[in-house]
């Protein structure tokens, strides 16, 4: 599922990660796109663990946080108890959380991983397609935040505050039209990781 | 970098991260965490042991728990044993490092380093 990145790294003995510069202790860091500049969420089609078939039209009428995720990010696993709280939340308000997997194992490991976790929100299994259509995901997490219209009202890339989550989610909720001036990845950090020649002893 | 037939020969790699960044270690301690792992393909030489630092023990912000890990500049040796019938000359070694990057707010996917070792066997 990864290969493209892969390959990129390997020539370039670069491994590169975007990430957002707010830590989780900081203050709100509210990203919410004016209504003029959002765009419509892309569609896709994937299989939730019951097999049944989920899209994002499927949530049209309603705030939609769709988070892309793995088992083996450490930090995507401290949002999923916000991302439930949430769930429960705002609900009946019209909310809901999509989870998407990039793990390359599938269900195999994810399944197990939400069964322990009691994660009770709904959870698909993503692709490189799927990663492609929502901008190429090159790092976990990674967050959108779509409107009750189906369009991408912010975009989270790195781990954000739980109150940041949260005061989008009501401002959504709510109908706000504000716009943050923040943006995510615009001060991307860039990791890199190179085996220089190897010397014998 | 010379190596005799039949002899046993250590290579180090050095490895190099940027600061800020993190990878997990060869024995993290959550099961769902991707080691850091360097495997050699079988040849000429063959690899009979792998030797790894020792891991650090780190606070993120993002875990309660302790995580095993590396950062910045640190190597990984490797013990080749040359076969005793090799045909002196020029012969490489091939390997792969599989990692698993994070800094304080997100992780990159796993990732696989080629690395090749250019070797000249002797008698």
């Amino acid at each position: 599922m990864r290969k493209l990145y892969r390959n990129i790294l390997t020539c370039s003995l670069l491994a590169l990660v975007g990430c957002s510069s707010a830590p989780v202790e900081e203050p709100l860091e509210v990203n919410i796109k004016p209504l003029g500049e959002r765009q419509a969420a892309p569609k896709f089609e994937l299989k939730d663990v019951n097999g049944a078939v989920v899209t994002p039209a499927e949530y049209k009428g309603k705030v939609l946080l769709l988070n892309f995720w793995a088992t083996w990010c450490v930090p995507c696993k401290a949002e999923i108890p916000w991302f439930q709280e949430f769930e429960k939340q705002f609900k009946d308000q019209g909310f809901s959380v999509l989870g998407v997997s990039l793990d390359e194992e599938g269900w195999d490991v994810v399944k197990p991983y939400i069964e322990e976790r009691k994660i009770s929100y709904r959870m698909v299994i993503g692709s490189e397609e799927t990663s492609t259509m929502y901008g190429g995901i090159d790092s976990l997490p990674t967050t959108f935040i779509i409107d009750r219209e189906g369009k991408i009202a912010a975009i989270h890339t790195g781990l954000v505050s739980k109150a940041s989550y949260k005061k989008e989610i009501e401002d959504l909720l709510e109908g706000s039209k504000s716009a943050g001036t923040n943006t995510d990845g615009g001060d991307s950090q860039f990791a890199f990781f190179r085996a220089p020649s190897p010397r014998a002893e | 970098m010379k190596a005799k037939l039949g002899s046993t020969v250590e290579v180090r790699l050095p490895l190099e991260l940027r600061q800020g960044f993190h990878v997990n270690s060869n024995t993290p301690a959550d099961k769902t965490l991707i080691p850091l792992k360097v495997t050699w393909k079988e040849g000429l030489l063959g690899a009979v042991e792998v030797v790894f630092p020792k891991p650090v023990m780190e606070k993120y912000k993002f875990s309660k728990d302790l995580l095993s890990v590396f950062t910045g500049n640190f190597e990984v040796v490797t013990k080749f044993k040359v076969a005793p019938t090799a045909p002196p000359g020029p012969a490489a070694i091939n390997g792969v490092v599989r990692y698993q990057a994070c800094n304080d707010n997100g992780c990159q996917f796993p990732t696989n380093l080629n690395v090749v070792i250019q070797v000249m066997l002797v008698r």
